[in-house]
């Protein structure tokens, strides 16, 4: 659970701080290639991570994926208070709305790397293999190797959206630790079900007896009246408790999610090239430290 | 012993039909016919002979003179000390319905499921070893026939005011239930018995010996009056739903306490009755298991154990398709893994300190009254003493639900407090440390609960082994904390947490089996190891 005061404050800042920082794509997003179905590449190195040579490497990297949506390289210096994945969220709605694409960031501040989708390509690309890319990727910008950090990430996405297969040893080792517990758990509720002879029930002990029941001459008399206050609550009340209950548990819910996935999403942007279009307004990511 | 008046044969009572028939030349006679002339000048008191074992103390007579091999309390193959005997007659009697042929099939049904039972269980021999013994039971009549006056009430809302009606309803009560019936034995568990019923009155039979012949019967060793206020409830209970759901009452509220002022105790009579039971029992590593099948209904109670080689390779056969299953939908990561191994392992703890405390109230005979009664009896305390442990097991529900609320309030104020302390102090992700900080409390309560269960059996069985689950969330809480960059700590963390909860579940499988199994009995003696297992 976060605090979500100061979520809140810190995520206000990030929207304003954004509109002031990014007031156009001309400025700091520059499109270093157009593909022929009208997604774009962009490379925009704030932290100055990459030497001319890697970025024109990583634009190689980048590339291919443009057969399915825009996609964006960003790179956050430190010293800039932002929440990445609010962030990358924002940074891609800021270049190319809810049209389909990926953006790569690596947060210098809070030394994270995050990949975020959108549209057909979030379709592909959920945030468990967002967050499984980063996790296979995480040790180059541990040593400071951002290039092939990227790179590598960018590879990993396009083999995932072509539908191939990528390492996956996180999801295979803690699933093999899941599945082993599981099990053992599982059969041990079923031995105590098995094992647990029921008790007969009272009424059918009462059938085993010999039983007669009769009564006559039932007389009710009447004593008294008693009369309490208590206030009636209408259905407004309790659907107002309701939904305040379900508030606080949805906000614990996600605040506890992490890896910020988000389930929002305007409609199409409508942007540059008649092919283009929207993946219908899903979006997400995942991310990890380094 | 009943001979045939043709050839001299043994003569046994045949099941089928109902008849003594002799075990030679196959001629049958009517069980009164027979006591008629062998027992007509006893009316109380009946030959047996009673067979005690040298290992437990245990007791069966028969009014045969054959010879038995073997304990069925024990299950040892022991010296069976015999000695003529008198007993005293019950009144009445449920002859055995079902042939240990049909008892063999029926728990042969039951273990087709136990696929973890050790292969000793499945054992022809073993199976083979069913004993028909008539358990001694005390049957009860309760009475309601009297005026009944009690208190109901109606009520209803108008505005912001609620109306209450109170009413005196009054009425000839004429209510019998006739066999509420609880087992008068000590050797014979009441969790058996509770289980193994009903038995059902409809076919009661006034009692003759030759109904016993072939077979065994357990003594009657614990008081009428043990079972005396659960008799009084559950009629009290009976009447007070059959007296709501009268036409000319189901409309006024009743409470059962107005209803159970009026009715009081009301147990007219009690009776002894023999119900029969094929009874099996089998003994491995100082601890006994007992099968059971009532042999008038079919119905089979039976101790469980579990082969843990068995239940390993059942793990890992289940494991893998769970393991593809999760695959296809699951990815977590390394820092979600660690709770969630942290949060298992609080569970594990949680399952071990009920099954230990479960292991205390078995070995100590907490769910068993007739025995509870027979070794107050034999320790000589006053039945004052009794009620006042009836109080403190009152006093002890109310402190655990305070108990419990506390610890709920205090949870939930902690989860309040360590969402924003976390966060300032530690400066990382405050749910995974709040979640294993949360199930270290869980998992230090469950040590300390199964520490104190285990130490009120004085004996070999500890309750330590969920110290293991406890590390192994400190460790999880410990990396949550630190919240290294590095994947490999927290696969690490995971792993000493599967480690540590694998060893509390084998430790618990092995409880399992002590809590599916009983102690040796020990009837007469009180020298030895009782708490051995």
């Amino acid at each position: 659970m976060r605090n979500w005061k100061n979520d809140c404050i810190a995520f206000v800042l990030l929207v304003v701080s954004t509109v002031l920082l990014f007031p156009s794509n001309d400025v700091f997003a520059q499109v270093l290639y157009e593909s022929t179905n009208g997604y774009e590449v962009v490379i925009d190195d704030e932290a100055e991570l990459l030497t001319d040579d890697e970025e024109a490497r990583l634009l190689q990297s980048m590339k291919p994926i443009t057969e399915y949506g825009n996609v964006a390289f960003k790179s956050v210096d430190a010293g800039t208070e932002i929440i990445v994945d609010k962030f990358a969220d924002l940074y891609y709605q800021d270049l190319w709305g809810s049209e389909s694409g990926t953006v790569f960031v690596i947060d210098m501040e809070n030394r994270m790397i995050y990949i975020h989708s959108v549209g057909t390509v979030y379709g592909s690309l959920k945030k468990s293999y967002a967050n499984t890319i980063t996790d296979n990727v995480y040790t180059y910008a541990t040593k400071g190797d951002y290039a092939s950090c990227a790179d590598k990430a960018y590879e990993q996405i396009y083999t995932v959206l072509e539908g191939g297969r990528i390492a996956q040893p996180m999801k295979y080792i803690s699933n093999a630790l899941f599945a082993f517990l599981m099990s053992f758990v599982i059969l041990y509720v079923i031995v105590k079900l098995v094992s647990k002879a029921k008790r007969p029930s009272k009424s059918q002990l009462f059938k085993s007896l010999d039983v007669s029941q009769t009564m006559d001459n039932v007389k009710i008399d009447y004593l008294s009246e008693k009369r309490t206050y208590i206030a009636v609550r209408d259905g407004e009340f309790w659907l107002s408790i309701f939904l305040e209950l379900l508030e606080a548990v949805l906000l614990g819910f996600l605040g506890g999610g992490g890896g910020g996935s988000r389930g929002s999403g305007g409609g199409s942007r409508g942007g540059g090239g008649g092919s283009r279009g929207g993946g219908g307004g899903s979006r997400g990511g995942g991310g990890h430290r380094f | 012993m009943y001979q045939c008046s043709n050839c001299n044969g043994n003569l046994v009572f045949d099941i089928a039909s109902q008849n003594l028939q002799c075990a030679y030349c196959s001629t049958q006679y009517d069980p009164y016919e027979m006591d008629q002339t062998i027992h007509a000048n006893e009316m109380d008191t009946m030959d047996v002979t009673v067979y005690t074992c040298s290992q437990c103390g245990g007791e069966l007579y028969t009014t045969d003179t054959s010879m038995t091999s073997f304990c069925s309390f024990c299950g040892t193959e022991a010296l069976l000390y015999s000695r003529a005997s008198k007993e005293q007659k019950p009144e009445y009697i449920i002859p055995f319905k079902k042939t240990k042929e049909d008892c063999k099939q029926l728990y042969k049904k039951m273990m087709r499921m136990a696929i973890f039972a050790p292969k000793e269980l499945k054992d022809e021999k073993c199976i083979d070893s069913f004993r028909g013994i008539y358990m001694p039971y005390w049957m009860y009549d309760v009475n309601h026939e009297k005026p009944m006056d009690v208190a109901g009430e109606t009520s209803h809302r108008s505005g912001d005011y609620i109306y209450t009606s109170h009413y005196r309803l009054t009425a000839d009560l004429d209510v019998h239930y006739n066999g509420i019936s609880y087992d008068g034995s000590s050797s014979f568990s009441d969790n058996i018995s509770e289980k193994i019923a009903p038995f059902q009155v409809a076919h009661l039979k006034p009692f003759t010996p030759a109904y016993m012949s072939g077979f065994y019967a357990d003594t009657a060793d614990v008081d009428e009056s043990v079972y005396c206020e659960d008799v009084t409830r559950f009629a009290n209970d009976k009447t007070g739903e059959f007296i709501r759901k009268h036409p000319d009452c189901k409309k006024y509220e009743i409470s059962q306490e107005s209803i159970d002022m009026d009715l009081g105790n009301a147990i007219e009579r009690t009776h002894r009755a023999m119900f029969p039971v094929w009874f099996m029992s089998y003994q491995k590593d100082g601890r006994v298991t007992y099968a059971t099948v009532n042999g008038q209904t079919g119905k089979v109670v039976a101790d469980l154990p579990v082969d843990l080689g068995k239940y390993l390779i059942g793990t890992f056969a289940l494991a893998l398709p769970i393991f593809i299953l999760l695959n296809m939908f699951l990815t977590v990561t390394p820092g979600v893994l660690l709770s969630v191994v942290s949060g298992i392992a609080a569970f594990v703890s949680v399952l071990y300190a009920i099954e230990i405390g479960k292991i205390v109230k078995r070995d100590n005979y907490e769910d068993d009254k007739g025995k509870q009664s027979k070794i107050k009896q034999d320790m000589n305390v006053e039945q004052k003493k009794v009620k006042g442990a009836t109080m403190s097991k009152e006093v002890k529900t109310v402190l655990i639900v305070v108990g419990a609320t506390i610890l709920i309030s205090f949870v939930s104020q902690f989860l309040i407090i360590s969402e924003v302390l976390v966060a300032e102090i530690f400066g990382v992700s405050s749910l995974s440390v709040i979640v294993c900080g949360v199930t270290l409390i869980i998992s230090i309560a469950a040590l300390v609960f199964s520490n104190i269960s285990a130490k009120k059996l004085n004996a070999t069985i500890k309750g330590r082994s969920s110290v293991f689950c406890m590390i192994a969330t400190l460790i999880a809480l410990l990396i949550a904390i630190l919240n290294p960059v590095h994947d490999a700590f927290y696969y690490i963390g995971a792993m000493a947490g599967l480690a540590a909860v694998f060893a509390t579940l084998l430790d618990l499988i092995k409880k399992y089996n002590v809590l599916a199994t009983r102690r040796l009995p020990q009837f007469d003696y009180t020298g030895g190891d009782n708490n051995a297992y």
